[in-house]
């Protein structure tokens, strides 16, 4: 049964999750990363690399990288 | 000296027009001058809720156009409440600037200018916020509404407003004293602004908008009378919406189911 403890709980995770920012330059970094790893594997098409970063009520934070290519490399092994 | 007070929350249905338009009627009963003010552009509800959908004969969008002045498009509800009404024409008409100049306008003439807003992550809620001084943020005691509630909060302090009382709305008073429900002071601790009022569900409201102040058995006319003497400072009581349900005749009552 839900109790109104527990919600207050979860209603504080969500609240300070939504004031805690991500700093604006981790998620250019991060981009800019993200970019150099999927370069060698693939052709990416300009500006289609999105990485978000969501909080949820547990607190925890979900990562998720969208992009989009034009051509698959070919990788030589080895 | 009179007031601005745009009435908000964070999401929708959470009962901004109902409490706009209660309130203003419990602020006119207590011997104010009152206009209650159709921010809520396009989605307009607030007439009908006080029953005057029907007599309505300028709008805000020909008052826009120079077609009426702002006293001739005031509806009068009863002797010291008026409404203001929504344009039912294209709402770009009323431009933010020009919906400022309204409620200039209104100011003049009314103790309390309410203004019945779009919750504050709508498109339409800067023309709303743009004319008014103070805020009311209206939320129910449900974390999605909270959180949507405290960014707003965010959202009027961007516009300069930062006097901004709290208003639970369709509290249930036996899951509060059941520790089922939130409680407006935890509600409020969280938001970090002061609790203006706490407002009961009621099956009446829900059924007819308006609260029947005359059944006394009803808190909710009584709620509405307290928010309104909160929002003009002559008395700080807050609605008792637990202690009815709390104690042995508490339970023996919610037993009996009256
Ligand atoms: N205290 C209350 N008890 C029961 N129903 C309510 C109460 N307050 C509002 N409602 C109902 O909730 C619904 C949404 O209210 P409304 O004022 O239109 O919300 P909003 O303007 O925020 O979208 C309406 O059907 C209204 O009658
Ligand atoms: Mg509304």
């Amino acid at each position: 049964m839900k109790t109104s403890s527990d919600e207050l709980v979860r209603l504080q995770k969500v609240i300070l999750g939504d004031s805690l920012k991500i700093p604006n330059g981790v998620l250019e970094v991060l981009k800019s990363d993200i970019k150099g790893v999927l370069n060698s594997y693939f052709e990416l098409k300009e500006e289609s690399l999105k990485p978000e970063i969501e909080i949820d009520e547990e607190g925890l934070y979900h990562i998720k990288i969208s992009a989009i290519c034009t051509a698959v490399k070919k990788v030589k092994a080895l | 000296m009179s007031r601005v007070i745009v009435i908000t929350s964070g999401k929708g249905g959470v009962g901004k027009t109902t409490v706009s338009a209660n309130l203003a009627l419990s602020l006119a009963a207590k011997g104010k001058k009152v206009v209650a003010v159709e921010g809520d552009i396009g989605l307009n509800n607030l007439d009908v809720v006080l029953g005057v959908e029907d007599k309505v004969v300028y709008d805000a969008g020909e008052v826009a156009m120079g077609k009426a002045t702002v006293m001739q498009a005031l509806v009068p509800i009863n002797d010291r409440l008026s409404l203001f009404p929504a344009t039912t024409g294209a709402l770009n008409i009323v431009t933010a600037d020009i919906f400022v100049d309204i409620i200039k306008e209104l100011k003049k003439s009314f103790d309390y200018v309410l203004i019945d807003s779009p919750a504050g992550i709508e498109d339409n809620f800067h023309r709303a916020a743009m004319g008014a001084e103070e805020g009311l943020l209206v939320t129910t005691p449900h974390i999605p509404a909270v959180r949507d509630g405290y960014k707003t909060v965010k959202v009027l302090a961007s516009y300069g407003i930062t006097k901004v009382g709290l208003v639970i709305n369709r509290v249930r008073g036996e899951y509060v004293a059941d520790k089922m429900m939130l409680s407006p002071d935890e509600v409020a601790k969280v938001m970090q602004i002061p609790l203006y009022g706490i407002l009961p569900e009621d099956d009446f409201v829900n059924l007819y908008g308006i609260a029947d102040v005359k059944n006394k058995r009803s808190g909710i006319g009584y709620s509405y009378s307290l928010l309104a003497s909160y929002v003009d400072g002559s008395d700080k009581k807050l609605y008792d919406c637990v202690s009815q349900y709390g104690g042995f005749i508490g339970k023996f009552r919610r037993w009996l189911n009256i």
